[in-house]
């Protein structure tokens, strides 16, 4: 493990987390809340080892939670789960083709908040299903989808300066 | 070796989540303020960021402009201070016959002005940041609104910031009174509209609802959360099921809540 490396990736979950809940462009123009955290952790898990992609689902998730209405850390698994995928099948996917990356960026986004919502549903929440929270995770899923092209080599950078 | 320390990864993670989601809510939500904090720093620096560009703004606007604008509020000041004795004058009557009733007149209230500094990371819960917290007397459950109207109310306070439940989000529901018709219901959260967040739905108006779109809709008072008399908004469209014991209609919130900068907390 590089200390200097994983406290930027640190730095880096802390800011796609800010940036997540502070954004104003996407919520006042189309109403959707972007989640930049996903694209960094299909980043992490197909370029990154394990503990690390560890490290950025539970800090992102402990993070993110105390920012939403959310249970604490609900959406750990499911975080963890995509950064899983991505390490277990990166081999096996052709990830320099930016098609594939925006397809599976957009696909590990749309994943995560439905199992995050199937959680949240199966533990007794009663978060807003309407048609409209559809329309958000199709239009967020397209921008973690058009972020999952550009992280692999912002994260590449990181590795190179730590 | 590889696969021991997936599995031993996946057994961490599944301890972590399993532990985190069994702890009561009191404990969580000390957990989640200690993670809250973490973005203060952020949070004053967007504040001051923020300044700095109104201020910015304020300097490009050419004197003329502001000259204007002060000879408008000087007239709007005039007639506000006519009203403001009239007003007053009604209060003191109202006082003097809510002594005679034996009626506790409502206490005085304050507010404090708070600014958004972040909204929601989730999508389907409809909460915001504001840059108040227990250091400036702001307790769960007070009252959040901007003079359009009513915004929600204060959750999970932490030292410098606190969480707002907006008004249509399932953790806050109000209860309202159709001014026109007097008939009472609550405010609950959803709508079917892709991009508005200015509608909300009403449940348990009486079967026999009298609304109509257009009347106007303020809080009740019931509840014990939100005083009575805030605007809320007016109905869009009243929705009657025959056979149903209850109407349920759609109402126009007086505030969007996607574009809120600024609002007041009433202080108990």
């Amino acid at each position: 493990m590089r200390p200097f490396f994983t406290l930027a990736l640190i730095a880096n979950v802390y800011l796609a987390v800010f940036i997540g809940s502070a954004d104003p462009l996407f919520r006042t123009t189309v109403h959707v809340t972007i989640n930049p955290l996903i694209p960094l952790i299909t980043a992490v898990g197909c370029q990154c080892g394990l503990m690390n992609t560890f490290l950025v689902a539970a800090l992102g998730s402990f993070w993110q939670t105390s920012l939403s209405a959310d249970p604490f850390a609900i959406n750990l698994i499911p975080l963890f789960a995509a950064g899983f995928v991505f390490h277990q099948f990166s081999g096996r996917l052709n990830m320099r083709d930016p098609f594939t990356k925006f397809v599976f960026g957009a696909l590990a986004n749309f994943s995560v908040q439905s199992a995050t919502l199937m959680l949240l549903l199966t533990l007794g929440h009663t978060p807003a299903l309407e048609w409209g929270l559809l329309w958000q995770c199709i239009f967020s899923s397209v921008v973690a989808g058009l972020l999952t092209i550009v992280t692999p080599h912002y994260l590449n950078w990181l590795i190179r300066a730590f | 070796m590889e696969n021991r320390r997936k599995q031993f990864t996946w057994l961490l993670v599944l301890t972590l989540a399993g532990f985190c989601l069994s702890l009561p809510p009191s404990s969580t939500d000390r957990i989640k303020r200690f993670f809250a904090a973490f973005f203060l720093p952020l949070s004053a620096a967007q504040k001051a960021a923020q300044s700095t560009a109104a201020g910015t703004v304020d300097l490009s606007i050419p004197r003329t402009a502001i000259l204007t604008e002060l000879h408008d509020l000087r007239s709007t000041n005039l007639l506000l201070r006519t009203e403001i004795d009239r007003l007053r004058e009604t209060t003191r009557e109202n006082t003097r016959l809510q002594q005679q009733l034996q009626l506790r007149p409502p206490a005085p209230r304050k507010y404090r002005l708070a600014r958004a500094i972040g909204r929601d990371t989730s999508t389907w819960w409809q909460t915001l940041q504001i840059d108040l917290g227990t250091n400036d007397g702001i307790k769960e459950n007070l009252p959040v609104l901007t003079t359009e109207g009513l915004v929600g109310k204060i959750r999970l306070p932490t030292a410098r910031t606190s969480q707002v439940a907006l008004v249509g989000d399932n953790n806050c529901r109000v209860a309202i009174l159709i001014v026109e018709t007097r008939e009472t219901g609550v405010l609950i959260g959803g709508t079917d509209s892709f991009m508005d967040h200015r509608t909300a739905r009403i449940a348990y108006l009486p079967a026999n609802c009298a609304a109509r779109p257009g009347h106007t809709v303020i809080t009740s008072g019931m509840g014990g959360v939100f005083p009575k008399g805030i605007p809320v908004g007016t109905i869009h469209e009243v929705q009657t099921v025959r056979g149903e014991l209850q109407t349920t209609a759609k109402i126009k919130l007086n505030i969007d809540t996607a574009k809120l900068e600024e609002m007041w907390v009433m202080l108990p």
